[in-house]
């Protein structure tokens, strides 16, 4: 069986992802988001996971949410990564991954949501 | 085809202070490639490779050992081995010697590597004694290879394998 990976002409992919507590009182920086993320990516992809580079373009800490940037290939492990990280310090936790995009522009808009985001 | 693929990595163990025999048991080794695995590559890692990983075959005495994984993930095992840095209390490393798809090959492969590490061997001797040594054991080792292809006889290394 033969898997054909196209590469498309996207060099990086934009996630724009919001990490949900349980509880509400949690403040988050950027920084400690950004430690989120790769403590997720270690725990599933280990060491090389952690090797990947993601940034986080835009971070808003009331709504806790961030927009991502990670190059093709890694997108579907941090994908993964975020999706199955439940709990950070003993507090449950989850990523919702609102929109994905190869194309930043496209964030923009969300029309599920009917909200632009002028930020 | 049905038929589950596996690739067979053949590694050396180096100690930090070489002695002849050192007591490891195939156990040891598997949770200890187990623990890099799950360090460098995960749950992910360990997960996929855990359902065909195997060590196939220790020898304490030459310090070989052999590693049976998948086909599609022998690469995570592969990278994983060197950053093992002790068994237990003892510090060694993983040299990592060949990758093959069958026992078979590795065992070939390793007999070519005994006799190129006979003619190093050679070279670092320091006594009279050690020399005739290793020279004997050259002769012995050419002449059995040289009786295996007049007569199509078994090469007798192969029975350390067949177990």
């Amino acid at each position: 069986m033969k898997r054909i990976v196209s590469k498309g002409p996207a060099d990086y992919f934009y996630l724009k992802v919001s990490l949900e507590f349980t509880e509400d009182d949690i403040e988050v920086d950027v920084l400690l988001f950004k430690a989120i993320i790769v403590k997720a990516l270690l725990t599933m992809y280990g060491e090389t996971g952690t090797a990947m580079t993601v940034d986080v373009l835009k971070y808003n800490e009331d709504r806790k949410e961030a927009i991502l940037r990670v190059h093709h290939s890694g997108f579907s492990k941090l994908w993964s990564a975020l999706t199955l990280f439940g709990y950070y310090s003993q507090k449950q936790c989850a990523f919702r991954v609102h929109q994905v995009s190869s194309c930043l522009m496209a964030l923009a808009f969300n029309s599920r949501q009917h909200m632009v985001h002028a930020n | 085809m049905v038929r589950f693929k596996n690739r067979y990595l053949l590694c050396e163990l180096v100690l930090e202070k070489d002695c002849l025999v050192y007591p490891i048991e195939q156990k040891e080794v598997y949770y200890v490639v187990r623990q890099a695995i799950e360090r460098c590559h995960g749950d992910y890692g360990a997960g996929v490779t855990q359902g065909g990983m195997n060590v196939k075959y220790l020898n304490v005495y030459t310090k070989t050992v052999l590693i049976r994984v998948r086909r599609e993930y022998y690469k995570l095992l592969w990278s994983s081995i060197p950053f093992i840095k002790s068994i237990g209390r003892q510090k060694l490393f993983f040299h990592s010697l060949h990758i093959g798809g069958t026992i078979r090959s590795c065992q070939k492969f390793l007999v070519k590597y005994g006799q190129q590490q006979l003619a190093v061997l050679l070279q670092k001797c320091k006594t009279q004694e050690e020399r005739k040594a290793v020279q004997r054991a050259t002769i012995h080792c050419t002449w059995l290879k040289g009786l295996s292809n007049f007569e199509n006889v078994k090469h007798t290394e192969d029975d350390d394998f067949s177990d």
